[in-house]
């Protein structure tokens, strides 16, 4: 494989005080993923999951272990260092949309931008430009509470990829869609993973979007099950 | 200014207003304010209008002889002039102590005799009369006498009236025994003095007829001097103290209220406090409601942190609400403090809101000063950014996996 290392993951221990013990989440967890690729995580309940996914994408710091991005130690990062590296190399995508009530669909795509420090209007431009991408230009001033659940994991989903991440995390997308949205969704996944050239990591339940991912990882217990 | 977006994109929504006692709070912000503006408004005003009623009527500053013998008022009016270039004007006054009869009626009044001819350069009365004029010299040979409006009211006098003064003189050879002189006056016009006690009891005539009456030849007390600069009062006070020497005293417009003005001045910062507690209270439920507010959107603050917002910028969405809502506190409060200002001035005149013996002054003014405004404006957007700030940063601290678990 040419293909350079985006993300390497070396042995993540994660725990939670529980009382007066220790539940221990991740015990070891090693990952290479590179630049394309697509991963997608099972396990069951309390496996790990959600977890992992979070610290990879810097919401959560695990107890010891290394995350290097593209030759950048993330652990060494403070707050403000992870939220700018957030809003430039990644996206998210969750089981529910965490959409902002008050805001527009395309004011919802267009945070990260504003964020960013990028003008209203340039961050509209670009907000629009996806939602159409997305199937959703007659959606763009419609609030959260005025869309179907799959039009809004669709927004959910613009939001993710509007500053153009080079990775894309989702944790359960298809999870609280019915099956005919849930296989839209699915298909645009990974139409945008085509289209972007995303790495794209997607921990689900659904054994049949699961099994669609080049290369497949299932946790049990904390740690890699073999496959 | 993502902060200041997002800030003003999250205060005004229903999430904001509709589900937390932020308009409550806001409210209460209002009237601390207002209430500030008023108890610092009449404060300064009462300060100023007992300032300007001494300053008119007693002049700037006083120099009595308490030594023994006369002086040479000429010459030592000379002398003092060249003591101090602040010096603008002066006049000779004599001070009695009288009973006015009138109708049967008596009662005890002070009298001021002041030079008719030179009195307006020093004294300002032109805003004071109630009836009549300020004309001292008399046509006949009844001098005439301005008197103060309470006195008029007590006594049943009009302008035109004349009244009987009888001035109590201590014997030179005993001097326990005391000797009548007795004179008549005409009312030339009758004033509001500004302050009740004068209104009550005090009357100014022409310097020659009050000698005459009291048969003191061309004696007085002492002379009334005008400042150019009214702040440099002390300044004049201590050179001419120093340059007189014994045998002399020098009174300033404030002396003869010292303790009036330094209560009014204490009890305002007093006030300011007491008052502040009010905007406290406003304070503590601004807080309140940025708590509940956090709380509410905790899954929404995740989010933020999920794509990049940094952490202090979070406080600074926070902070730039709670500074709005200080801004919009500050400017109704102001509005409806002035209100209340206008309604106190004009309940003033209709309903004599202010018994004068007991503030001693009739009607006190309202003023609104720059440095009250400042202090009201400061410390009102200091307590509420505080305010924010606190539970903002309780929300900037969230870890968004816990904000995100929140659905």
């Amino acid at each position: 494989m040419n293909k350079d290392i985006l993300l390497k993951v070396t042995n993540i221990v994660k725990s939670y005080q529980q009382g007066m013990g220790e539940l221990s989440i991740l015990k070891g967890i090693n990952l290479d993923l590179y630049t394309g690729d697509a991963l997608s995580i099972q396990g069951v309940s309390g496996a790990g999951k959600s977890t992992l996914l979070h610290i990879l994408g810097t919401l959560d710091r695990p107890q010891s272990g290394e995350i290097n991005f593209d030759g950048r130690d993330v652990m060494a990062m403070n707050d403000d260092e992870l939220a700018r590296f957030r809003n430039d190399e990644m996206g998210f995508v969750f089981q529910f949309h965490h959409l902002i009530a008050e805001f527009t669909a395309l004011e919802n795509v267009a945070l990260p931008c504003r964020v960013a420090g990028e003008s209203k209007k340039l961050a509209a431009h670009k907000a629009e430009e996806l939602l159409d991408i997305l199937g959703l230009r007659d959606r763009l001033e419609h609030y959260p509470q005025q869309l179907s659940g799959g039009e809004l994991q669709r927004v959910a989903i613009a939001r993710a990829l509007v500053r153009r991440p080079r990775i894309l995390l989702a944790d359960e997308p298809t999870g609280n869609l019915d099956t005919q949205n849930s296989l839209k969704v699915q298909d645009l996944f990974f139409d945008l993973q085509k289209r972007f050239d995303l790495t794209m990591v997607i921990v689900t339940h659904d054994q049949q979007f699961a099994q669609r991912f080049p290369r497949k990882q299932v946790i049990r217990d904390g740690v890699w099950a073999q496959s | 200014m993502m902060e200041l977006w997002l800030a003003f994109r999250l205060l005004f929504c229903k999430k904001t207003f509709g589900q937390t006692n932020i308009m409550v709070a806001l409210i209460g912000l209002v009237i601390g304010v207002a209430c500030l503006v008023v108890a610092m408004a009449v404060m300064s005003g009462f300060e100023t209008t007992l300032r300007k009623s001494v300053v008119d009527v007693a002049g700037h500053l006083q120099v009595i002889r308490t030594g023994a013998g006369t002086p040479q008022w000429d010459e030592l009016e000379k002398k003092i002039y060249e003591m101090d270039p602040q010096l603008q004007a002066s006049l000779k006054f004599l001070f009695l102590e009288a009973v006015l009869a009138h109708k049967g009626e008596t009662l005890g009044v002070s009298m001021e005799g002041v030079d008719a001819k030179k009195w307006r350069q020093v004294l300002d009365f032109s805003k004071r009369v109630k009836a009549g004029s300020l004309n001292l010299v008399s046509a006949d040979e009844i001098p005439h006498a301005l008197i103060g409006e309470g006195l008029a009211k007590r006594m049943g006098l009009s302008v035109g009236d004349v009244f009987r003064v009888v001035v109590p003189i201590a014997d030179n050879l005993d001097p326990h025994r005391f000797g009548r002189h007795l004179g008549q006056f005409r009312v030339g016009g009758i004033l509001d003095y500004g302050k009740y006690e004068w209104n009550e009891r005090f009357m100014i005539v022409d310097l020659q007829a009050a000698q005459d009456l009291a048969k003191i030849g061309d004696r007085i007390n002492g002379l009334i001097f005008k400042i150019k600069d009214l702040d440099q009062t002390s300044n004049v006070y201590f050179n001419l103290m120093s340059k007189l020497g014994s045998g002399y005293l020098v009174r300033t417009w404030r002396d003869a209220n010292e303790n009036l003005f330094q209560a009014s001045q204490g009890e305002k910062v007093v006030i300011f406090f007491v008052v502040f507690i009010i905007m406290l209270v406003a304070a503590f439920s601004v807080a309140s409601s940025f708590y509940v507010n956090i709380f509410q959107r905790y899954p929404d603050l995740a989010i933020f942190k999920t794509v990049g917002v940094r952490p202090r910028s979070l406080v600074k969405v926070y902070g730039y609400q709670g500074l709005f809502l200080g801004v919009v506190g500050v400017f109704f409060g102001y509005l409806l403090g002035l209100s209340l200002c206008f309604l106190f001035v004009w309940g003033q005149r209709v309903f004599h809101l202010m018994p004068g013996s007991v503030y001693k002054l009739n009607e006190i003014q309202v003023e609104i000063k720059f440095l009250d405004t400042i202090a009201i404006i400061t410390s009102t957007l200091v307590i509420c950014l505080l305010a924010s700030i606190f539970p903002a940063r309780r929300g900037a601290q969230l870890n968004p996996v816990e904000g995100l678990r929140y659905e």
